[in-house]
């Protein structure tokens, strides 16, 4: 019982004997839809009529239960799982293989009650994050995680990304929202970690599982922690002359503790694509932010910044933050413009210290501009901390004549990743891993990678989980 | 790029606003996820028998609202289905009920059964006014379920009729099917409450005592058709002068799972989104009034509920 075939036919043939048949199908309309998730490679791929491998089976689980019972089926028969959430993943985490099976967790969408006493609530991961927000601000709270996939990325999907949302640069990322966890081990135990807001009894167990890309575990249960909705919002806008002066106007706004919730300042190419209707800004980079909070002591922030930010800029009309806020979720508009023309593009964000991010930034926007085939290479910073942020490449091109749009791509990754580890910073901020970036994962921990090999190895020798995600060999796959 | 081109390479924003997907909260089904296995037959990578979640909508247009481009998703859908469809689909022939005359001309959905058509036979005389009805719900079932070449046979078919009857005025009880219509009859099609609110506009009328305040209105579903039932449900209920509040406003289910008669092809999980919204309903208390038949008939069996027709029954 060597072959895959052989080993899928007696899994399949056992999954019938205890999941109801309407929990996984075979047909092709549903493995093709699984057959990519977000990743743009294969998107533009499909789009441009490259080849699709389907996986072999959809498992749609309703409970912990049925994904224990799953896991340790297909550990028994060395089937591999790949765990899906919402699939807007943007490196290929939920990226198939032929021989794989997919399993949605999107059928574990329990939304628990809120704790108003300790501010928590617990959630199943296929919650869909929209749905999870709406709910809560209906009865006057909120977890104020919200990414661009806000409309189609799920609590599971996020947590094993180790995701972060526009409002972070005041209430960070998924890490800092998450209190507990409940997992399915790769050899199907279930466990549980404990509800309290911090212990002192060894390396925190969730840390294992927030960005683990489902190669360590499936999360079945999140305990999420919330707060009142704000009830006060104050919208600013400042222009600087380039992208470095905002980026130490908001280096020092960060020093002296004042972190609107969105801090996002975009170079002068992004404001020409994004904000062309206000041609009185064309060259120059525009800061948009968002303070919000309770009562008076926002007005008190904002000011606070306006002083510090007109050292290094000027205040300009709010409307743009007012756009922001209403296109932000709207990728396809775009999408649709840009592969009409033949175009194709991707998006990589990266982090550094304030001292490191004007040379990757430059570094960055130099090496990849000059790729034959790239159009444009914009930028935004976005997710602040006292001690640096995040870095938003946005690339587009056209691939030339003789290359692949695989190899195009690749040739772009390889450039900007180099580029960031040459300088100093992290190859990823918020996306993650997945098989995009995996070739570089060593050199980004150097030799701690060998802990997280070494970490997957014992808890699932048999390769199970998402194999060759996050720290998979590059020849893998 | 063709629209369902566009819906492929969408991540899916789509998602939170389609009633199906949550009950049955699977890629395959999303609005997003029937799209691009439509975009990916016509590619050849799926085969037309295949494409069963083309049977998983009900056609209430919650997804273009929610679309940034306002793709035409039903449009795709119902074309699929009209091309691919149920090839063994029996449907009824349209046929003409006259009631005294032929003034008015009802084209009856698929949907509203006799319950509907008696409280029409009560009401109408009452109003003094005659009344034709065409039971359409032969078309109205081939119109969401497809089965190539019947749709056009039945279309024509009706149209004939309504060119027999010579009406003064063509009403209807479904948005959708009016939208069908019009498209291919010259003829203008009204709302079911619209004459209702006609009728009664220049009348002294107050509410009975056995329905309780506050009534909880529903419009219909589909957004592209709410803002007119609405409008004509809210002058009524201005006209009673009662308390009132929009059921919307108090559920996160926008649906029943009657629409696009997703009762017939996917009864399971039509049966899920009634009791989702029921549960979210019994909730808030107060009667609960319907501007669509389909959704009063279909949630009648979980909660008390009324459609307009009925309350005007007590009143006039």
């Amino acid at each position: 019982m060597d072959s895959f075939e052989d080993r899928y036919e007696e899994f399949y043939g056992e999954l019938g004997r205890i999941l109801p048949t309407d929990r996984y199908s075979d047909s092709i309309v549903d493995r093709i839809i699984y057959s990519r998730d977000y990743w743009p490679l294969k998107v533009f791929g499909e789009a441009m009529d490259g080849e699709i491998e389907v996986p072999r089976l959809v498992l749609y689980p309703e409970s912990t239960e049925d994904v224990a019972y799953i896991i340790k089926l297909a550990n028994r028969y060395r089937i591999p799982i790949i765990p899906y959430g919402g699939g807007s993943g943007v490196v290929g985490a939920a990226y198939p293989s032929k021989n794989s099976v997919v399993m949605d967790l999107s059928g574990l969408n329990y939304i628990g009650e809120v704790d108003d006493e300790n501010l928590i609530i617990e959630v199943g991961p296929g919650v869909l994050i929209f749905d999870l927000e709406r709910y809560l601000n209906s009865k006057g709270y909120t977890l104020r995680h919200i990414p661009q996939s806000f409309p189609e990325a799920e609590v599971g999907g996020l947590i094993a990304t180790r995701s972060t949302g526009e409002f972070s640069s005041k209430y960070g990322g998924i890490e800092d929202l998450l209190m507990s966890l409940e997992v399915v081990l790769p050899n199907g135990i279930v466990i549980r970690t404990k509800k309290v807001p911090r212990r002192s009894v060894g390396p925190r167990i969730e840390e294992i599982f927030i960005g683990s890309e489902g190669i360590y575990g499936v999360i079945t249960r999140a305990v999420l922690k919330i707060r009142p909705i704000p009830n006060i919002d104050i919208r600013k806008a400042y222009v600087f002359d380039n992208f470095l002066a905002g980026i130490k106007a908001i280096r020092e706004m960060a020093r002296y503790d004042i972190f609107p919730p969105v801090v996002r300042l975009y170079d002068r190419e992004e404001v020409h694509l994004r904000f062309a209707e206000y041609p009185d800004i064309t060259g120059k980079s525009l800061l948009l932010l968002i303070f919000e909070g309770y009562d008076d002591r926002v007005v008190l922030e904002a000011d606070y910044a306006e002083k510090i930010l007109n050292k290094y800029g000027k205040e300009y009309t709010s409307d743009p933050v007012d756009k922001w806020l209403d296109k932000r979720f709207d990728v396809i508009s775009e999408i649709s413009r840009i592969l009409s023309i033949g175009a194709v593009y991707d998006t990589i964000e990266v982090s550094g210290l304030w001292s490191d991010l004007p040379s990757i930034y430059n570094s960055v926007k130099d090496k990849a501009s000059s790729i034959k085939g790239v159009i444009t290479v914009m930028t935004h910073l976005s997710h602040i901390y006292r001690h640096g942020g995040c870095l938003y490449f946005t690339v587009g091109g056209i691939p030339p004549e003789n290359i692949t749009l695989s190899e195009f791509y690749h040739s772009v990754w390889k450039t900007i990743m180099e580029t960031v580890l040459e300088y100093g910073g992290s190859i990823s901020h918020h996306h993650g891993i997945g098989l995009m970036r995996r070739r570089w994962i060593s050199r980004e921990h150097g030799d701690g990678v060998y802990l997280l090999r070494a970490l997957k190895e014992s808890l699932d020798p048999r390769k199970i989980l998402n194999p060759y995600k996050l720290i998979g060999d590059d020849d893998e796959i | 790029m063709k629209y369902e081109e566009i819906c492929a390479v969408c991540p899916g924003i789509c998602k939170p606003a389609c009633p199906v997907y949550k009950v049955l909260p699977r890629q395959p089904v999303s609005p997003q996820g029937i799209i691009r296995s439509i975009a990916l037959f016509r590619k050849g990578h799926v085969e037309a028998s295949e494409l069963y979640n083309i049977f998983h909508c009900v056609a209430c247009g919650y997804c273009i609202k929610a679309c940034p481009i306002d793709n035409p998703v039903i449009d795709i859908i119902l074309e699929a289905r009209g091309r691919y469809g149920y090839e063994e689909l029996e449907v009824k022939q349209p046929e003409v009920i006259s009631i005294d005359g032929n003034r008015y001309v009802w084209i009856m959905s698929g949907e509203c059964e006799s319950i509907y058509l008696d409280n029409l036979r009560r009401l109408i005389p009452r109003l003094s006014e005659s009344l034709t009805i065409i039971d359409a719900s032969g078309i109205y079932r081939t119109y969401y379920l497809g089965n190539e070449g019947s749709y056009e046979i039945y279309k024509d078919r009706l149209v004939q009729l309504l060119d027999e009857v010579n009406a003064d005025w063509i009403f209807t009880d479904s948005i959708e099917l009016t939208s069908m219509i019009l498209k291919v009859a010259d003829h203008d099609i009204y709302l079911d409450i619209e004459l209702l609110y006609h009728h009664i506009k220049d009348k002294n009328i107050a509410l009975k005592e056995n329905i309780r305040e506050p009534i909880i209105y529903f419009s219909s579903c589909n957004p592209l058709a709410n803002d007119k039932a609405k409008g004509y449900t809210l002058k009524i209920l201005d006209m009673l002068n009662v308390e009132y509040i929009d059921g919307r406003e108090y559920t996160h289910m926008n649906c029943c799972g009657a629409g696009g008669i997703y009762r017939y092809t996917n009864n399971n999980i039509s049966e899920k989104m009634a009791k989702h919204l029921y549960n979210e309903l019994s909730n808030i208390g107060g009667s609960i009034l319907f501007d669509n038949w389909k959704c009063r008939d279909h949630l009648d069996r979980y909660i008390n509920v009324s459609h307009l027709f009925e309350i005007m029954d007590l009143v006039i």
